[in-house]
């Protein structure tokens, strides 16, 4: 069998240390590569819906040996839900990375940006397509977090006072 | 949740979750209310309902757009996704048809409207641009929470095929992520361009900017619930599974009603929100000569435009692809 679901995880992951020296020469280019590898990803996806559909259990199931002292299995799946919820994710991580090359374009550390939304969107997809917990867990809290020089919502928001406030820290992205 | 997670392995000896299902089924209820409420506690924090909710307006201000567009889009769909696939999915039919597993049900209703009226009524006040949106995801997160409580409270036999209700909600984390994403996409086109992000600053941009006009029309609109949009037809398959349920359990009379409600301040705050931002006189404070998006960013709204218009008018992809999902 394609090891779809493996490609998924697999590709994102190689794709990183290109994003990042691409993302050094050329920030546009390295979003387009990050666009390219969100694409690739949707249609792994879309191979599997149909299996979904059409056997009779409705999944899509890959196995891999990982821990075998907890006898925890690398296991990735996909189901109706699990499927159209990654298949959304992955068009969100293309609109962010087209929409990144206008609005990021002023910043610097951009290499170090792209490489770490590519890192972050096997986070984002991996939730959706495991059933180990173990797994579940690693991708359901990425904490990514980039700096670049100068703070990019006092940058685009120097007139406001009321809310000048919440935008005094330095570009982030972060979660817990 | 990650003591759930570690309970979960410690009482089943398995970290899959469809394993650890049945395992779960065998054991003493005292322990699945434990693993369950912890879980559902851990996974409500990702989700930002109401009251764990406050780390999502601050992360919204300080995030780029770009990334608002993914947290709001699909962080917090993983945490309403983890509440169905593990605390619904796998540790509740274990407590399925007591009175704790009715209870529980009616808890997550409870915390679903309470957080659709708090995040739609603090989005119909506040006035800056990115907040207003990170309270309306709230509000939506309140429409899944209410959505994930109509899940069915009998003990589950055989398998149990999925209702108008869980489809819905599904559906309306799919369609929320494309609408939400464009909404924060359109908003950062606009601070980007305007410099400013106090919508009582800004007016009459419709004229200067009307891809972006047209895009946050669209994406509004679908987060208001307004028909063709995408968000519609999930809400709609949300209160018909309510209705259906209704029929069997008289405590949801009151809360669907409520949200019901709360549909109509969600488009309340969406219109308000378009009327601040491009309709009206232009206001002094933004003296730059304004200019529409630029082409990427033109590039990545019109996607999720087509997306928001598409799935508001054929949902059937997705339906029938949701449809398919049995739980054991």
């Amino acid at each position: 069998m394609f090891p779809s679901l493996l490609l998924v995880f697999v590709l994102p992951a190689l794709g990183v240390p290109f994003v990042y020296f691409t993302g050094k020469k050329s920030p546009r280019a390295a979003a387009i590569l990050v666009a390219l590898i969100a694409l690739v990803n949707m249609i792994l996806l879309f191979t599997t819906v149909p299996t979904i559909l059409n056997s009779s259990t409705h999944e899509y199931i890959e196995r891999y040996e990982w821990i075998p002292i907890l006898q925890s299995e690398f296991t990735l799946f996909a189901d109706g839900i699990s499927a159209s919820l990654a298949i959304i994710t992955t068009v969100l991580i293309i609109v962010a990375a087209l929409f990144s090359v206008d609005y990021m374009k002023e910043k610097k550390n951009l290499a170090v940006y792209y490489s770490l939304l590519t890192l972050l969107s096997i986070g984002l997809v991996g939730v959706f397509i495991t059933s180990n917990l173990l797994l579940f867990y690693f991708c359901l809290f990425p904490r990514t977090s980039s700096s670049a020089d100068g703070d990019t919502e006092t940058r685009t928001a120097p007139r406001s006072n009321s809310s000048s406030s919440r935008m005094q820290a330095p570009f982030s992205c972060s979660w817990a | 949740m990650l003591l759930g997670i570690g309970a979960i392995y410690m009482v089943t000896g398995t970290t899959d979750m469809f394993q650890a299902q049945a395992t779960l089924l065998t054991i003493s209820p005292d322990i699945v209310r434990w693993i369950l409420l912890s879980l559902t506690a851990g996974f409500a924090v990702k989700m930002a309902v109401v009251p764990v909710h406050m780390w999502l307006p601050d992360a919204h201000s300080e995030a780029p757009s770009p990334m608002s567009a993914l947290l709001s889009g699909v962080i917090i769909s993983a945490g309403a996704y983890a509440i169905l696939r593990l605390s619904l999915g796998t540790v509740f039919p274990a407590v399925a048809g007591t009175t704790f597993g009715i209870d529980f049900l009616h808890g997550l209703t409870i915390f679903g409207v309470i957080s659709a009226f708090f995040g739609s009524l603090i989005a119909l006040v506040e006035t800056d641009i990115k907040r207003i949106i990170a309270y309306s995801s709230i509000a939506h997160m309140g429409y899944v929470m209410f959505g994930l409580s109509l899940f069915p409270s009998s003990p589950i036999v055989g398998t149990l095929t999925i209702t108008a209700a869980i489809t819905g909600t599904v559906l309306h984390l799919v369609n929320h992520a494309v609408s939400k994403g464009l909404l924060f996409l359109s908003a950062g086109a606009i601070m980007h361009q305007t410099d400013v992000r106090d919508i009582r600053e800004m007016g009459g941009l419709a004229g200067e900017m009307p891809f972006t006009a047209v895009a946050s029309t669209t994406a509004a609109l679908s987060i208001g619930g307004t028909p063709p949009f995408a968000c519609f037809i999930s809400e709609v398959l949300i209160f018909v599974g309510a209705f259906e349920v209704i029929t069997t359990d008289n405590f949801l009379l009151l809360p669907t009603a409520l949200m019901l409600v709360a549909t109509v301040i969600s488009l309340a705050y969406s219109l308000r929100y378009l009327s601040h931002i491009f309709f009206g006189q232009a206001k002094s404070e933004v003296k730059k000569k304004i200019v529409d998006a630029p082409n990427y960013m033109k590039a990545a709204m019109a996607i999720l435009v087509i997306l928001v218009i598409v799935l508001g008018i054929w949902p059937t992809f997705f339906v029938h692809l949701i449809q398919t999902v049995q739980f054991i």
